[in-house]
């Protein structure tokens, strides 16, 4: 317990400075970069990235490393930022729905599985080998086979949720304390008191396990499937802006931020939620007093 | 251990021959140009099997395996350092395991810009994908160690460096290959994914462009490909595994 407090010692002073650290280092290396590759003349061009006048190898230098406060600022003000952040939420929303339903399903048959030895031996080598191949792979097809986007990318969602949620609540179900089940089974609990006192709780943090990492998957499968020609989407408008070229150098970064943010805070969210589910483990317990 | 597998193996044959026999088709009104049958994406196999080679091995494969050993190397590095420097532990640590939930593959314009639209630009997305759980995991293995272990070395005047290499390392190596199996599946997806962005060949380029051209057995036939060379990849790593690690608990219990 005490290696598990001592584990968690994420101090939020170190992070913020080593992050400004970081920040000034991306800062100087793009403005030593810019300096050096684009003539002096052309500068106020290169930046826009509009003016046609510009060689070509110095228009790309600010899509190749910007100087992040104009990526901020490509952020928030308003001709690019409305545009990115509904993208982000159109994508964000499939992964959110494609997330639950793949979460259902998976805790659902994994509750199916452990009754039975037969539809777990049947099934369950699937779920653990799929966790070793590229299932993204799949994104284009469900995608050529659906042709609607939003569609393909809450099944890929699922999809990509489903896996390892099933196998991680199989595993939590199965690891209950022997102990706490001779204890119910010797009050003459029910088959649903035990499941419901005992076997569900105890499986919560493998299956948060899951959750946590479907959540980040679930926003890359979104996107994948976004590649391959949907309409609206994160995805789409980075793959859209670097096409359009220099000009759009910063909506291109602002989109990968937008992208990095959304699987952040998904995961952020879904941490959150383990924290309240789980306020009785002792990792959880020992943070909060 | 034969028996336990009979399940399974029945499933596969089961399904597979619904699928052949249209059951599929029937249930979810799908064409054939939807959704290939299995005899044609044999078929695709064998009449493709150089272009599929050529792809797994020298593209795909080749730019999985050398990102995953950049990103694992510098991930290592990177967990020495947090593991060494408490300020880098409580302020570097945790970013570098928050890229664990960004989507890197978003980079991919920004590395074909860098790098080109070959195959160190799909190399470099593998190495930034598989960077951050080895970080978060060596980190745990170097810095978990036992207590008894770490004070008797001490007392008998054991240099750092002695603590590294014969306790802190030999520690670390469980928690290195656990990071390194989940690299190799995030490896063939980054390098599968990069290459949808931008390439000029790799297992990604055949998939899309039949895809494109409705040329789905072959399409499929790339998927078949990019999962048993995920297989084969993670396979590797577990083979690797036994052979460094053979006196580990979790080797130790299968037998």
């Amino acid at each position: 317990m005490n290696a598990a407090k001592r584990f968690r010692l994420a101090d939020p002073l170190a992070i913020l400075l080593v992050a400004l650290a970081l920040l000034a280092i991306w800062q100087l290396a793009s403005s030593l970069y810019f300096d050096a590759n684009v003539a002096p003349q052309f500068r106020a061009g290169a930046i826009s990235g509009a003016d046609p006048t510009v060689p070509a190898e110095m228009r790309v230098v600010q899509m190749k490393l910007p100087l992040p406060n104009l990526v901020l600022s490509a952020l928030v003000n308003p001709e690019n930022a409305a545009q990115l952040w509904l993208a982000g939420l159109i994508t964000l929303r499939s992964a959110v729905i494609g997330f639950v339903v793949g979460g259902v399903i998976g805790f659902g048959l994994a509750l199916l599985m452990v009754q039975s030895r037969l539809l777990e031996r049947s099934l369950l080598p699937y779920a653990i080998i799929s966790q070793m191949v590229p299932v993204i792979a799949l994104g284009p097809i469900v995608y050529s086979i659906f042709k609607d986007e939003n569609v393909a990318r809450i099944l890929i969602a699922a999809y990509v949720t489903f896996f390892p949620v099933t196998v991680n609540t199989l595993k939590g179900l199965r690891s209950v304390d022997p102990n706490a089940l001779a204890l119910m089974t010797s009050l003459a609990a029910s088959r649903r008191q035990v499941y419901w006192l005992l076997r569900i709780p105890s499986s919560l943090p493998y299956v948060f396990q899951a959750l946590k990492i479907a959540a980040t998957a679930s926003v890359i499968g979104a996107i994948v499937v976004e590649l391959m020609g949907a309409q609206q989407g994160i995805g789409v408008t980075i793959l859209r802006t670097q096409y359009y070229g220099p000009a759009n150098a910063y909506k291109l970064w602002g989109a990968i931020v937008v992208a990095s943010l959304l699987g952040l805070l998904f995961f952020r969210v879904v941490a959150i939620a383990e924290r309240i589910a789980l306020r009785w483990q002792p990792e959880f317990r020992s943070a909060s007093a | 251990m034969m028996t336990r597998t009979i399940p399974a193996v029945l499933v596969f044959f089961a399904l597979l021959a619904a699928w052949q026999l249209g059951v599929f088709h029937a249930l979810f009104r799908l064409k054939a140009f939807q959704l290939p049958y299995p005899l044609d994406i044999a078929q695709a196999l064998v009449d493709r099997s150089d272009v599929l080679a050529r792809d797994a091995f020298q593209f795909t494969g080749l730019e999985a395996v050398a990102g995953l050993v950049i990103g694992a190397v510098a991930g290592f590095g990177c967990a020495v350092l947090c593991a060494s420097v408490p300020f880098l532990r409580r302020g570097l640590l945790p970013i570098a395991a928050s890229l664990n939930s960004i989507p890197i593959i978003a980079i991919s314009p920004i590395a074909v810009l860098w790098l080109g639209f070959g195959q160190p630009s799909k190399i470099a997305v593998v190495a930034l994908m598989t960077f951050a759980p080895m970080v978060v995991n060596a980190f745990k293995g170097l810095y978990s160690i036992d207590r008894a272990s770490l004070e008797l070395m001490e007392s008998l005047a054991a240099s750092p460096l002695d603590v590294f290499w014969r306790l802190r390392l030999p520690h670390s190596l469980p928690y290195v290959f656990s990071a390194l199996k989940i690299g190799a599946t995030l490896a063939m997806i980054g390098a599968l994914v990069a290459e949808f962005f931008n390439a000029q060949r790799g297992l990604g380029v055949t998939l899309s462009t039949n895809i494109q051209v409705a040329k789905m057995p072959i399409a499929w036939a790339a998927i078949v490909v990019a999962a048993v060379l995920g297989l084969v990849l993670y396979a590797v790593v577990g083979g690797i595994e036994r052979a460094l690690i053979p006196w580990h608990v979790s080797i130790r219990s299968r037998e």
